[in-house]
């Protein structure tokens, strides 16, 4: 149409500069997508008392945020920014842990709690929240050892269901959504349990983090279960599995049309019928075969599978 | 301002427009530097459910913690007993612990003939169906159901028997499974054997959503589903599913 001269670039140059200046002039909330930006640099935080028999405060970046926070609590989330932070926890007349920590994820829970050989003080460790979506009606479920006591192997029904698992660490999976027998057993050993059996409700849709922690020596064994929602994928359990449509497979066992054999209560074909079924079957296979390819010349249109 | 001396050389309706883009920006810049003010204040009000529940519990803190913070210090200065202990460094990172599973889709079957089988996703659809393969040499993977190397629940898998255009399909030689048999199912990056518990024929309407058979909470297993009985074209065709159940041999190995 007409060429701009370079006093109107340089017009638009300035204006789209001052245009953009003035996006960036508050950087942090000019609308949804940095809003939703911030929102995603903050995380959320769960200060969660593991040491028993004691309540405690807690200073976050030097500003008091919990008092008295009893044994076996999970704080309300706290909202911090993703990176560095220092924590200190208090215990009336007993001791005073200062810690660093760093913040990567969504979600975060800073577990105060006694290190497996107990000493004057107890330790912080901070457990990243598995929060990526879970297979619908299923359930996560995440076990952490931060108890006084040695690597520890977890049970479910007296099975071993996590092995091995030392203090400071966690096991998970993705497991069907219900009440479970739980026990902690010493690692690799199958006789008295240092805690449990309890029974363990695991909610579907959700993460139930559990932390095992105190000492069996004066009998402060305990668990502090925690219950995150999660965002499902997959789809549910089928009402039907339709998966044959030509009746083929009647003839390898003697099912016919009409159902003179009830298959209900039939657990497999006998010996002589699976020979027969494996002889018909290489029969079948050769004549389908052939079918097919004639099937195919004719080109009729696939059936849906019934 | 430069720029605008520049402008003024040029032809009116030019100028005109400018000036009037100009302003435009300006008044759009103030705008949206007032509204980004407001989310502003209204943050550092509120800052997140969160942030008020620590302020006021901040605020009980302090007024609670005189007590609490001088208490010990004056416990110790007049017992002279041993002082407070202290510990302070950077807090441990909450690990997994080596035993951990990593658990993966199946992409393969491998039968008891050797036959290999791919393994698609299988989605439930709205109707309730799951959506298999068309091809009767894959299989498909409910996406509901569990992985290889979860440590309970059903891995659930089904093909078709066969089809009026394909013939047999490869889940036809379930139909002869006998319980020890052996399976395996590879993932991405392992393998995992398999023993055949049971193989039996079931209706078709045993197998809703509610069988337990795709929840298996006490132990992990492998449920291969295709059809069988009666074939009634009149009623939909095959009237049961044949379903192999089957459970895990040895570890989780490197496929």
């Amino acid at each position: 149409m007409f060429v701009p001269s370079r006093g109107i670039r340089g017009g638009v140059l300035a204006v789209a500069t001052i245009f953009l200046a003035t996006l960036a002039q508050p950087p942090t909330a000019t609308g949804a997508d940095s809003a939703s930006s911030r929102r995603a640099a903050m995380s959320q935080v769960f200060i969660v008392q593991g040491v028993p028999q004691t309540n405690v405060s807690v200073t976050i970046d030097g500003k008091a945020v919990l008092s008295d926070l009893p044994a076996k609590a999970v704080s309300s989330p706290l909202a911090l920014a993703r990176g560095s932070h220092s924590v200190t926890f208090e215990s009336r007349g007993g001791w005073k842990i200062s810690s660093t920590f760093s913040i990567k994820a969504r979600s975060v829970d800073v577990v105060l709690h006694w290190p497996a050989d107990k000493t004057d003080t107890p330790e912080v460790t901070v457990y990243d929240n598995d929060l990526k979506p879970l297979a619908v009606d299923k359930a996560r479920l995440s076990i952490a050892h931060t108890a006084v006591v040695p690597p520890a192997d977890v049970r479910v029904d007296r099975k071993v269901l996590f092995a091995n698992i030392a203090n400071g660490e966690f096991v998970s999976a993705d497991v069907p959504a219900g009440t479970y027998s739980v026990d902690i057993v010493p690692a690799g050993e199958s006789g008295t349990a240092l805690f449990g059996p309890v029974d363990l409700p695991v909610k579907a849709n959700s993460l139930t983090r559990v932390f095992a922690i105190g000492q069996p020596k004066d009998n402060s064994m305990d668990a502090i279960v925690q219950n995150l929602p999660l965002r499902t994928t997959g789809s549910p359990a089928p009402d039907s599995v339709n998966a044959g449509s030509a009746g083929l497979a009647g003839a390898l066992f003697g099912w016919t049309t009409g159902g003179q054999v009830n298959g209900s209560d039939q657990t497999g074909p006998t010996a002589a019928e699976s020979v027969a079924g494996v002889v018909s079957l290489f029969v079948l296979v050769v004549f389908a075969g052939l079918m097919s390819i004639r099937v195919g010349r004719r080109s009729s249109r696939a059936p849906r599978g019934g | 301002m430069s720029g605008h001396r520049r402008d003024s050389r040029l032809a009116p309706p030019v100028v005109a427009l400018a000036v009037g883009m100009l302003c435009l920006v300006l008044i759009v810049g103030i705008l949206v530097w007032f509204a980004a003010r407001k989310p502003d204040a209204r943050e550092a009000g509120a800052a997140s459910p969160a942030g008020t529940t620590s302020t006021t519990s901040g605020e009980a803190a302090t007024t609670a913690q005189s007590p609490t913070a001088s208490s010990p210090t004056s416990e110790a200065g007049s017992a002279g007993t041993s002082p407070v202990p202290t510990s302070q460094g950077p807090a441990g990172v909450g690990r997994a612990a080596p035993s951990q599973a990593q658990p993966q889709r199946p992409s393969l079957v491998v039968l008891k003939s050797q036959t290999t089988v791919p393994v698609r996703v299988a989605h439930t659809g709205g109707d309730g169906v799951l959506q298999l393969p068309v091809d009767v040499r894959r299989a498909g993977w409910w996406d509901g159901s569990a992985r290889v190397g979860d440590p309970l629940g059903s891995v659930v898998i089904a093909a078709h028997v066969d089809s009026l255009d394909q013939g047999l399909g490869v889940f036809a030689e379930l139909l002869g499974a006998r319980p020890g048999d052996r399976l395996d199912v590879k993932t991405r990056s392992s393998s995992q054997a398999y023993r055949v518990q049971t193989a039996r024929l079931t209706p078709k309407t045993s197998l809703s959503a509610s069988s337990p058979l795709y929840s298996a909470p006490t132990q992990p297993r492998l449920v291969l589903i295709t059809c069988g009985g009666p074939f009634d074209p009149a009623r939909g065709g095959y009237q049961d599913n044949f379903v192999v159940v089957a459970t895990p041999v040895g570890r989780l190995t490197g496929r």
